[in-house]
C-alpha cells in the first residue's frame, strides 16, 4: 500500500450512452481522451476509466422521436459542490459540442 | 433528464411499439410533471442477460428530479405499466415501473443545469425546452 501513496489515489469512471452513426460514435476515442484530459484538470489525482455503450436506431427516443443525444455520467470517488459539479458538467458538454476536428487536434 | 430506462424481454416490442411507449412516457411524464417535453428521454434493452425477474417481461426505471410527489409517481408508474402492458399485450402484472429521485444539481442537459421543481429558475428552464 505504502508504494502506492503520491500516485493515482482514486478514480473516477464515465459511463456514455450514445447513437449509433453519431459523430460521438466516430470520436470516442477522441472523446475518451478529452474525458480523460477534463478530469485530470479538475481533479488532478484522479485516473478515469470510460465504458461505451452505443444504441442502435430504433432503441433511444427523445420527445417520442428517435434520439441525437448523448448520456455522459460521470461517478467520483468523492463529494463535490454544484458549483463544481456545473463547471465540471459545462466541460463535457463544451468537449460533445466541439468539432471532430477539433476534438482530433486536442488529442493528437 | 427524466431517463426512462426500458428493459424488456428479448422480442416484446417491435419499433413501432417502442415509439408508441416512448410517446406515451413523454405524454405521461409531462401531463403529471409539467416537465418540457423536449427533455423526456427514454432508452430501451433487450434482457439478454437475464436480469427480469421469472414471470416478469419488461421493468421501466426511470430517473427523474427530486421533489415530485409520492402521488405523482405512482401515478407515473401506474400508466406507465398500463400503457407498455397495452403496447406489449401482455397482463400489466408483468410489467414493473418504478423510479429514482436524482438532484436536479446533478444533470445538466443541453449546457443548462436542471433546476429544482418549482424553483424559480424552472419557469427559463421550461420556456428553453418548449421553444427547442
Amino acid at each position: 500500500m505504502e508504494g502506492n501513496w503520491g500516485s493515482v489515489v482514486s478514480a473516477g469512471h464515465f459511463s456514455c450512452v450514445i447513437q449509433e452513426g453519431s459523430t460521438a460514435e466516430a470520436t470516442t476515442d477522441q472523446l475518451e481522451s478529452g474525458l480523460a484530459s477534463l478530469h485530470r484538470s479538475h481533479y488532478p489525482a484522479e485516473d478515469t476509466t470510460v465504458s461505451w455503450r452505443i444504441v442502435p436506431q430504433g432503441w433511444m427516443f427523445t420527445e417520442g422521436r428517435q434520439s441525437s443525444s448523448s448520456i455522459v455520467a460521470c461517478v467520483t470517488s468523492h463529494e463535490t459542490t454544484v458549483d463544481e459539479r456545473e463547471r465540471y458538467m459545462r466541460d463535457v458538454c463544451d468537449l460533445w459540442r466541439r468539432p471532430p476536428d477539433a476534438l482530433t487536434t486536442k488529442s493528437s | 433528464m427524466p431517463l426512462y430506462r426500458t428493459l424488456i424481454k428479448p422480442g416484446l416490442l417491435d419499433l413501432d411499439q417502442r415509439k408508441a411507449f416512448a410517446n406515451d412516457v413523454v405524454d405521461v411524464h409531462c401531463d403529471v410533471t409539467g416537465a418540457p417535453r423536449s427533455f423526456v428521454h427514454v432508452l430501451y434493452a433487450e434482457d439478454d442477460d437475464g436480469h427480469l425477474d421469472e414471470g416478469q417481461v419488461a421493468l421501466v426505471f426511470g430517473t427523474i428530479r427530486n421533489g415530485r410527489t409520492g402521488e405523482q409517481k405512482a401515478e407515473i408508474a401506474s400508466r406507465l405499466t398500463t400503457a407498455l402492458a397495452g403496447h406489449a399485450e401482455v397482463d400489466p402484472a408483468t410489467v414493473t415501473a418504478v423510479s429514482i429521485d436524482i438532484d436536479a444539481s446533478r444533470t445538466m442537459e443541453g449546457g443548462m443545469l436542471l433546476p429544482e421543481p418549482g424553483s424559480a429558475e424552472e419557469a427559463a428552464w421550461k420556456a428553453i425546452g418548449e421553444a427547442s
